[in-house]
């Protein structure tokens, strides 16, 4: 997700002002160099990608340290931990950092008094309703000294997601003993046990300090579990992959990238992979618009939700069920819907809540969908800036500046009758605007025959559509020209920008921080092995994981000790 | 009877019942000069013709009646405004909207002319705040009921608490009213239910001594965890360190409330969970809003009353919203009506009538001065109106347009004699932000403030206000 989100996403008129005023170009003619000084704009997959290898002398694993779990870990680690207590998300969600980064950046977080509090209420929660029985078997027959130590024993390994040190041991075994006797009662000892171990740091945040003194060192086969489970899976490692670093395979690269195929395999365990393409590509986002209804009267919120979940189920067709691929993703001629969704979008269904293939050519992929035509638009009409600016923020990982605010003054209404794009390239052909608007406008022209809600449309205030559009390069010099959302798509798929800006991305997603210049040996390999794949993005998360750089750490600061 | 004693509630089948001021037995919660602050918040704006009583010597703007609004004049007014120049009036005449709060006139402040910081829906993050907030991220800095909670909260085992109506389970820019820091939205609580587990569940039933072994169970489970982190922090980099240090600051804080036990206290009963027939009460739905208001607010005073807090938002849906209110029978969609209101809308050409949505986003408007209301009698119920200072602000001011120029606000409330009540006080036009209001609100709870939110929308205090 790109941190550099000037343009609002809000669909308002101000938003279209503040985008329409804030260039320091020219569009007039779209093949004519640029006319002013400034340097291009920095775009591309945050300049760490280059087709040279990069000079392994440059390149450093990240520094050891510590990861907070992030909310959807968190919830999924408590679900592992205590399956059927219901965990309400609005307790963990009282306060949050909110984020342009992915919500695994664990530099995002902050930890807040308010934060702490429902930690500490839903830790008082689940351990007053957990069932005993199933966390602590030998309880219910005799609490003796054995079953106790079995107990913290057991519950503490999956807690902490490692075994626990003699001393921890020691600890909760002797706090469990006072507390039996205190108050007569192994229950409540097991229940104040487990409140202890849920608000400890050990398990609210992951560490990545490997083991030894030397300045470079490997993860535990512990803490790899945890990296790889929560990276690509968004949740805790499960048993068989506990196992595997309880018996110290898992450092083995080969049973390592078996464990992670494993995840990739399906996609209830590729939870991790799932929300990647959710945040990345803002798929949440239309569940929050509204529409005007006095032009959509049938868009509403349940609408709304279909086109969330139309995304979802799109992504696990291509990824599980087709062949996996970006190409497939930005080209597939084909949504996923069910027959209310298909009915509001005017596709034939044969009835039913099942989400089903619905073949479609108009507009395909992620491109063609409700989650970016209809997010991506006023309550009322289409928004060209907004659809422009999110290909090529997100799609193409390029970036523009923040429109300067001296610009508002210049600015004409929009004529009664006048076609969006008539008026966007009106204004944009005087001052200086097109530097930038040559770097959205012209992508977001390619889908004016999709309406506000998703729809096709043939008119725009009663002016045929004009659905030709273009793409420029980061330095503002004409690439392409295409016809439309279909051959949009296309070119945008073939482009290998917008290959390797879902790579660094994704790369981003799971290590949970954003790549820096040390990374770039990591991306490069994984870059080369993802296009090696034919582009496939299942294979890309097991290169991320399997990447050299995954497992290092080298000693932070002073923290040697 | 020990400090933490807990009284069962009266009689209760739910928490609606009139809580008697007798039940409350503690001094703590009664002493004199005990600052209370609550935002009652709601978005869209409002009608504001509808909303201002008309200035000493002008007439009130005819309701419903209005067949002889001309759409293009009137009904079309870009910002509403009655005067360039300070008035104030202490014998205003309700409006239609302001018509329930008729009977706490004495006990209220009217602000005519105080602007927004942000405009538009954003207005909703920017009202508490005083920034501009970012669309994504939000608040650019904490809301005044988290300045004043930290001053004001600090005692109480609850800084500060958030209730909600239909709200959201994220923070957001559109969803949050209140920011704990820079991009840290609070989330209110929406269901009553899990709002009675956080206030009072431990406590029900409890007698003294339990409570009192109750808390220090609860204390030592945070210094369990304080001192694992000890061992923990002994790893890591000086970087990493200073990001822990967060965790353990927040930790300590929480540790240190759960020793602020309330004063003696009436433990309402849980809100019900089923009806007369048995049927499950589904809060959230729409049909549920009235008796979950009344539930909410009912929590919201009890809570202050308690002294489990002193510092509470109360949130009535979201921004943008399109919330229907078929309790009013009002079918149309708030956020639709808060555009057409006010203005002929594009198809009325249609044969569309514009009046009715008029009618409708009036109707809306006056059942949040209801709202307000009962909240303000609640807390003169129980003697703590006096002292405290309650607040209904708005997002945006003309809803036609989105507008940010002359919130709808309403004070409540002297703050202990700190503002002079019962006036209508309209500003100069154009002049004050709501940053300049906060800072009065902060200055009232006894809080050395000088300057709110962005520094550009700063003159100063409105001490025109204060007595």
């Amino acid at each position: 997700m790109s941190r550099l989100e000037h343009i609002s996403k809000i669909p308002s008129p101000l938003a279209l002002l503040l985008a329409l005023v804030g260039c320091t170009g020219t569009i007039g003619d779209p093949n004519a160099p640029l006319e002013n000084n400034e340097p291009p704009v920095p775009g591309g997959p945050g300049g760490l990608l280059g087709d040279e290898p990069p000079d392994p002398e440059s390149c450093a694993p990240p520094e050891a340290g510590l990861r907070r779990l992030g909310l959807s870990q968190l919830e999924a680690t408590f679900a592992q931990l205590f399956p059927g207590v219901p965990v309400r998300q609005e307790t963990l969600a009282a306060t949050l950092a909110n984020t342009n980064g992915f919500t695994t950046d664990s530099a995002t977080f902050a930890m807040t008094t308010p934060y702490v509090t429902s930690l500490f209420e839903l830790a008082l929660e689940v351990s007053d309703t957990v069932d005993l029985d199933a966390i602590a078997p030998c309880l219910a027959e005799d609490a003796n000294e054995a079953c106790v130590e079995e107990f913290v024993d057991d519950f503490g390994r999956r807690t902490f997601r490692r075994p626990l040190r003699a001393e921890e041991q020691d600890t909760y075994t002797s706090f469990f003993a006072n507390e039996a006797t205190a108050s007569g009662d192994a229950n409540v000892a097991a229940r104040q046990t487990v409140r202890r171990m849920l608000m400890s740091p050990d398990f609210l945040y992951r560490t990545e300090l490997g083991a030894g003194d030397e300045e470079a060192v490997s993860l535990t086969p512990w803490e790899l579990a945890s990296a790889i489970s929560y990276g690509v899976g968004d949740a805790p490692p499960d048993d068989a992959l506990l196992a595997k670093a309880a018996d110290g395979s898992l450092a083995d690269p080969e049973i390592a990238k078996a464990e992670v195929l494993r995840l990739l395999d399906e996609p209830e365990r590729a939870i991790g992979v799932r929300r990647f393409f959710r945040e990345q590509f803002h798929g949440d986002e239309v569940g929050t618009v509204s529409k005007d209804s006095n032009v959509f009267p049938d868009f509403d919120e349940e609408i709304a939700e279909l086109m969330v979940q139309e995304r979802d189920e799109f992504v696990r067709e291509v990824l599980w069920a087709d062949d996996g691929t970006w190409q497939t993703l930005m080209t597939a001629n084909y949504t996923m819907a069910n027959e209310t969704l298909a009915d509001f979008y005017g596709f034939a269904h044969d009835g039913g809540d099942e989400f089903v293939r619905i073949p479609k050519d108009e507009s395909r992929g992620l491109l063609g969908q409700g989650a970016f035509l209809a997010a991506l638009a006023t309550p009322s009409e289409t928004h060209i800036i907004e659809r422009g600016h999110f290909i090529r923020e997100e799609v193409l990982c390029g970036s523009i500046p923040a429109p300067p605010p001296s610009v508002f003054d210049n600015i004409e209404p929009r004529a009664a009758g006048q076609s969006q794009r008539d008026w966007l390239e009106t204004q944009h052909s005087v001052g200086t605007c097109g530097t930038c608007h040559r770097q959205m406008d012209p992508l977001g022209f390619a889908f004016e025959n999709f309406d506000a809600v998703g729809r096709w449309r043939d008119d725009d205030a009663g002016n045929p559509i004009d659905a030709s559009g273009a793409l420029y390069d980061e330095d503002g010099v004409f690439v392409t020209a295409f016809e439309g959302a279909s051959e949009a798509a296309d070119v945008l798929a073939e482009s290998q920008a917008t290959s390797q800006c879902v790579a660094v991305q994704s790369f981003e997603f799971v290590v949970g921080r954003a790549p820096t210049e040390a990374d770039a040996c990591a991306l490069y390999d994984v870059n080369q092995q993802f296009e090696e794949s034919g582009g496939n993005l299942r294979e890309l998360f097991a290169e991320q994981v399997m990447s050299a750089a995954f497992a290092l750490r080298i000693r932070a600061g002073d923290g040697s000790r | 009877m020990g400090r933490r004693a807990f009284l069962r509630g009266g009689a209760g089948t739910a928490i609606a019942l009139p809580f008697l001021p007798s039940l409350i037995g503690g001094t703590k919660a009664k002493a004199m000069g005990t600052k209370r602050f609550i935002a009652y918040c709601q978005p869209l704006g409002s009608f504001l013709e509808q909303f201002w009583p008309p200035a000493p010597g002008q007439s009130l703007y005819e309701f419903p009646d209005l067949s002889e609004c001309d759409p293009a004049e009137e009904c079309r007014t870009k910002t509403f405004r009655t005067g360039e120049t300070f008035m104030e009036n202490r014998d205003w005449v309700p409006s239609e909207i302001l018509a329930p709060l008729d009977v706490h006139r004495d006990d209220l402040l009217l602000l005519e002319n105080i602007d927004n910081y942000q405009n538009s829906h954003p207005g909703y993050t920017g009202m508490l705040t005083g920034y501009k907030p970012d669309k994504d991220l939000g608040a650019e800095g904490p809301s005044i009921d988290q300045v004043i909670a930290r001053e004001v909260g600090s005692d109480t085992l609850f800084s500060s608490l958030h209730f909600g109506i239909r709200t959201k389970d994220r923070p957001g820019t559109l969803f949050s009213v209140s920011w704990f820091g820079r991009h840290q939205g609070i989330v209110p609580e929406k269901d009553p239910r899990a709002m009675w587990m956080r206030l009072f569940a431990e406590f029900s039933g409890s007698d003294a001594s339990e409570a009192d072994q109750l808390l220090a169970e609860r204390r030592s489970v945070l210094d369990a965890a304080l001192g694992q982190a000890s061992s923990l922090e002994r790893r890591l980099g000086v970087e990493d360190r200073r990001k822990f240090d967060q965790f353990l600051t927040a930790f300590r804080e929480v540790e240190r409330r759960i020793a602020l036990a309330p004063v003696a206290c009436a433990v309402p009963e849980i809100p019900d969970a089923e009806d007369s027939t048995g049927g499950a009460i589904e809060r959230g739905d729409l049909d549920q809003v009235p008796f979950t208001t009344n539930d909410q607010i009912e929590l919201m005073v009890l809570a202050m009353a308690c002294d489990l807090t002193r510092v509470a938002t109360f949130q009535m849906a979201f921004e943008a919203t399109n919330m229907l209110h078929p309790w009013l029978g009002v079918s149309a969609r708030w956020h639709d009506l808060s555009h057409n209101a006010a203005k002929a809308p594009r198809n009325a050409d249609e044969g569309y009538d514009w009046r009715n949505d008029m009618c409708d986003y009036v109707k809306i408007s006056r059942f949040n001065a209801e709202v307000y209301g009962q909240i303000v009698q609640r807390m003169k119920d129980f003697d703590l109106l006096d002292d405290a200072a309650i607040l209904w602000t708005n997002s945006m001011a003309n809803g036609a347009n989105h507008n940010s120029r002359n919130l709808p606000l309403v004070l409540a409330g002297s703050a202990g004699g700190f503002f002079d009540t019962g006036r209508h006080v309209r500003f100069e036009a154009g002049k004050h932000k709501i940053n300049d209001l906060h800072v009065s609100i902060l200055q009232s709870m006894g809080i050395a403030a000088e300057t709110f939110g962005a520094e550009d929308g700063n003159l100063g205090p409105l001490t025109e206000l204060h007595s």
